[in-house]
């Protein structure tokens, strides 16, 4: 690849409008008004699910380290709890900011309007229908217990349904889009609404609906369950993360030929890599080892993204402290690189050995759908919302919390339950020290993190506060943004005030 | 990149191929796995759980077990399982024809129990241990399923299957915890779970 | 970026917030005005290097899918090998009997008697200085293991009233006699060891209790050299 390309290569990446026009202006603001009430609807349901969803974490890991809190009712038994939380998570905060953000890129990045917006807002609706009526079932006790699609058969119905009406039109705004020129966030955005329906409805034919037999089961668990991550979420964060640095910096992406040897490359491999979670299970070895291959050549794209993303960053690092966008974005940027390269090195028979069956796995996923994919959504939600809400955000103070309890937080939860859970592994995988000392021997870390569940809960608590605000704040004439940095910066910042954010 | 239809095919090969891989051909390949003659009892293996075992399942399955437990032995000289007495041979594909859903799980918060009917066969235990994992596994994180048992007072005579409290648990004087129905189904549930009979597949102490 | 000299014409907005339409237009003018054009590609060419690293990585994914794929066989496990695995006769006297003691205790005698071998006071017995355990002959104990004991009975003039499970079905001669020697040589215990031998007679001879367990008189009455 050659860095002299022809001119007609550089000609087809550039976009066919000119930015600066006052035409381009106006359709940015038309497109931003029809997105306004389906995504900000998205958004708000999606916080509420975080609130829950925070709620139940907390119940959960204090459960951990102290089972007999709340335990005579068996609606709040850990085994409900934990996967009502995952679910919440997943189904209600993480999916539905999720598609959101895709909706809002789209449209921009097509530059059409969004259409149906009053038929999304109801197919929203149903959706956290769906999730309700999925969350009561597991706390009920008519939970699946398949991992990552515990929500019974009947709310699985409804969720589907209400995906298919929302992400149709978002496909709709890709196929009508003006601009023929495709940006790469737009892949990763068209997989990743093609991919879900297909895993989540396969999933529920082949587990719940009419389950295959014996342990094809727990093949077509893994393979649903790790590509919710790689295929659903993973996607939708990295097209959130090339469309953020770059717009947000004002300077191109690195390397179109990154992008796009990092896209294949993901699309090729991350869905082969499920499996990993069966090793030394009762899995026929070929199928074992294929993921461990699929795991390894995941190395491939990690790093070629990061290298594209680094590159694109280096020399504005400075723009982290003015732009909270930036701030979010790039620390789950960061986070995707690291624990991806961890997730490879997971796969490895001899690693997976110590730290299979272990905490250090929770960990793990939490440094992916937290660290990585919630912050980086939380980084896109800074930016959108105000666009949509036609107001700047009240408080920088709330923001600047916001950004350092979660940080902290869940650096404070990975860390220490990592090097429990490698703890934890060595000591089970010795046959003489019995069980319970294993035990006894993760409690402190259990309570660890709690804590950091704390400063995470504090973090959420104060977003939704600057969330409501914003969206309940009396429109005034025209105020400038608040500086992002406290008193101390606050010239410096005023002068990049309303540049940044 | 301009070609929607060309990016939108690949999308489609990509995901078309692991679903084919790593779904349908494991369903074509030991999908249809049987079951098969134990030599030296000349019975079927597995067999069905049945009766109270079988829902006992159902609560295994509602009340979420598998956050902390797994079913699945990994094999000799890979971590310690066989070591530590929680099965005779790893397990393979033809211990699970029946399960539905099959509770592998991927957290051993507690010990394996695929093997747990063959290692604590005693019903007393596993009332006391899951009315209050305290009693028998001072320092354990299993919750209590209390709900699962009945607090009443003491009738003309006590309950034979009233457990027997001492020290801390001690019920109140008048009063005696009786398991329901659901404990009964859950232990016997328990008590089914016992996968060492030798395979060809899967010799002992491999 | 520099804002444009004039602002944009007014966008479609829902109709019934006309009167603050001005207001709006203005905050949203600002907002837009402030921001980056859309993001637009490089040309930046891949490194060598990147190439190189990339290469050696498919080359040790199918080197190792060549070597660890178990013949793509439905009943291979073991990634090592391409068939069956062979039924290795173990060698004998492979298993120390030390090791194996200490870890049939963990796994199925702790739970009640506890690793420290104190038991539960009211529920489990102790076998720590238990005057069942510390006896000069062993064929009781070996029959308790192997079929249980239940009813009322003392250890060390300490009433109990529980059972204890039959073994028959679950665990082998070798390792009914190496846990038997665990318990009596643990916690202070000092007794002399069982023998695998002993244990296998036992069995034979209490074949027709199946899994019946005993009572403590029942025991008593039979003479410990049997
Ligand atoms: C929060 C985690 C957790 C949950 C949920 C849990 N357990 Fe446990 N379990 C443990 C731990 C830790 C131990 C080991 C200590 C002990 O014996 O209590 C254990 C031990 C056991 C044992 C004894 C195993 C042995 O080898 O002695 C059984 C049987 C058991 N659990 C059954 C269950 C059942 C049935 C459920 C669901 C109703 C369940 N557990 C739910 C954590 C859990
Ligand atoms: C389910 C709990 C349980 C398990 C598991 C168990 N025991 Fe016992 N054991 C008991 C009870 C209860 C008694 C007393 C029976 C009675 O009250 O009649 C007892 C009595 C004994 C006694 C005689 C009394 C004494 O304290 O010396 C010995 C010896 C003994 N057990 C050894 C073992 C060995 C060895 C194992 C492991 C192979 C084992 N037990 C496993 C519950 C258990």
């Amino acid at each position: 690849m050659n860095s002299q390309s022809s001119p007609s290569l550089r000609q087809a990446l550039t976009p066919s409008d000119n930015d600066s026009s006052p035409e381009r202006k106006a359709l940015l603001a038309e497109i931003d008004a029809s997105c306004r009430r389906p995504v900000l609807f998205m958004f708000a349901n999606g916080l509420l699910w975080l609130m829950a969803g925070t709620a139940l974490a907390l119940l959960t890991s204090y459960k951990m380290h102290s089972p007999n809190f709340l335990a005579d009712w068996s609606w709040l038994t850990f085994g409900r709890v934990r996967p009502a939380h995952l679910n919440t998570m997943v189904y209600g905060f993480a999916s539905q900011v999720a598609i959101g953000v895709a909706i809002w890129l789209m449209c921009r990045l097509g530059r059409v309007p969004f259409m149906q917006g009053g038929l999304v807002v109801g197919a929203t609706i149903f959706w956290n229908i769906g999730v309700t009526v999925g969350i009561v079932g597991i706390l009920a006790g008519d939970s699946t217990s398949i991992e990552w699609l515990e929500m019974p058969g009947y709310a699985a119905y409804i969720l589907f349904i209400a995906y298919a009406l929302i992400a149709i039109w978002a496909i709709i705004a890709f196929r009508f889009r003006r601009e023929r020129h495709l940006y790469v966030s737009q892949w990763y955005l068209l997989a990743a609404l093609f991919w879900f329906p297909w895993l989540y409805s396969a999933a529920n034919m082949m587990l719940v609906i009419d389950p295959v037999r014996g342990t094809v089961q727990g093949a077509v668990n893994w393979w649903f369950a790790h590509n919710v991550l790689g295929l659903w979420f993973t996607p939708i964060g990295l097209a959130a993360i090339y469309y953020f640095i770059p717009k947000v910096i004002g300077r191109p992406i690195h390397s179109y030929f990154l992008s796009t040897l990092g896209f294949w490359s993901l699309a090729l491999f991350y869905n082969w890599a499920g499996i990993h979670h069966l090793i030394g299970g009762p899995m026929p070895a070929w199928l074992i080892t294929v993921s461990v291959v699929a795991s390894m050549m995941m190395i491939i794209p990690v790093v070629t993204v990061a290298i594209n993303h680094h590159m694109t960053m280096v020399g504005h690092f400075k723009k982290l402290k003015y732009s909270p966008t930036l701030r979010f974005i790039v620390f789950g940027a960061m986070s995707y690189t690291v624990v991806s390269l961890q997730g490879s090195s997971m796969a490895i028979r001899s690693l997976n050995e110590v730290t299979h069956f272990t905490h250090y796995t929770i960990a793990h996923a939490h440094l992916g759908v937290y660290a990585f994919f919630t912050m980086v959504m939380f980084g896109s939600m800074y930016y959108i919302v105000p666009r949509l809400a036609l107001r700047e955000w009240p408080s920088a103070r709330l923001i600047s919390i916001h950004f350092w309890t979660t940080a902290l937080g869940i650096l404070l939860y990975v860390v220490p339950l990592s090097v429990g859970g490698v703890l934890q592994g060595l000591a089970m995988n010795n046959p003489d020290i019995p069980f319970l000392k294993t035990v006894e021997l993760t409690k402190p870390y259990l309570v660890t993190r709690t804590f950091a569940g704390i400063l995470m809960t504090v973090g959420h608590t104060v977003f939704a506060v600057n969330f409501v605000w914003i969206l309940a704040r009396r429109r005034k004439a025209y105020q400038p943004p608040v500086p992002f940095i406290a008193a101390g910066l606050q010239q410096e910042a005023g002068a990049q005030l309303g540049k940044d954010i | 990149m301009k070609y929607g239809p060309l990016l939108f095919l690949g999308i489609f090969l990509t995901l078309a191929s692991s679903w084919v891989g790593l779904t349908v051909i494991p369903q074509m390949q030991f999908g249809g796995l049987q079951t098969t003659k134990i030599e030296e009892t000349g019975r079927d293996y597995p067999l069905n759980t049945w009766g109270a075992a079988s829902k006992g399942r159902e609560l295994y399955r509602a009340n979420g077990c598998i956050y902390c437990h797994s079913q699945q032995v990994r094999p000799q000289g890979f971590g310690a399982d066989i070591e530590r007495g929680w099965g005779t041979r790893r397990s393979v594909s033809r211990d699970y024809l029946y399960d539905k859903p099959v509770f592998l799980g991927t957290m051993r918060t507690g010990p394996d129990l695929t093997n747990i009917g063959q290692r604590q066969p005693s019903v007393d235990w596993h009332l006391s241990h899951l009315y209050d994992p305290q009693i028998t596994s001072k320092g354990s994180t299993m919750p209590p399923y209390r709900f699962l048992f009945e607090q009443r007072k003491i009738g003309a005579k006590p309950s034979p299957d009233a457990l027997k409290l001492t020290g801390e648990f001690a019920t109140p004087p008048g009063y005696e915890i009786v398991p329901t129905e659901n404990a009964k189904d859950l232990v016997a549930y328990l008590l089914s779970l016992r996968a060492d009979a030798a395979l060809l597949e899967a010799p002992l102490g491999k | 970026m520099n804002p444009p000299s004039n602002p944009p014409p007014a966008p479609k907005l829902d109709p019934h917030e006309d009167h603050e339409l001005h207001d709006v237009m203005q905050i949203h003018t600002a907002i837009l005005r402030r921001e980056k054009a859309e993001p637009q590609e490089g040309l930046e060419p891949m490194p060598i290097w990147l190439a190189a690293l990339f290469g050696a990585l498919l080359l040790w994914g199918g080197y190792y899918l060549g070597r660890y794929n178990g013949g793509f066989k439905a009943l291979v496990f073991d990634e090592k090998s391409s068939g069956l695995p062979i039924m290795a006769a173990k060698p004998p006297g492979s298993v120390d009997m030390v090791v194996l003691g200490k870890r049939t205790y963990t796994a199925m005698c702790a739970p009640c008697h506890q690793e420290t071998g104190l038991g539960l006071p009211g529920q489990f017995p102790p076998l720590a200085g238990s005057d069942w355990v510390n006896t000069a002959g062993h064929a009781r104990l070996v029959r308790i293991v192997l079929n249980g004991l239940t009813g009322p009975m003392e250890v060390n003039g300490q009433p109990f009233n529980n059972s204890m499970p039959p073994w028959r079905d679950s665990i082998t001669d070798e390792q009914v006699a190496a846990v038997l020697t665990y318990v009596r040589q643990s916690w202070g215990n000092k007794a002399p060891g069982v023998p695998i031998d002993d244990v296998k007679v036992i069995r034979d001879k209490t074949k027709e209790r199946a899994n019946q367990p005993w009572t403590a008189d029942l025991l008593k009455a039979t003479p410990e050299s049997e």
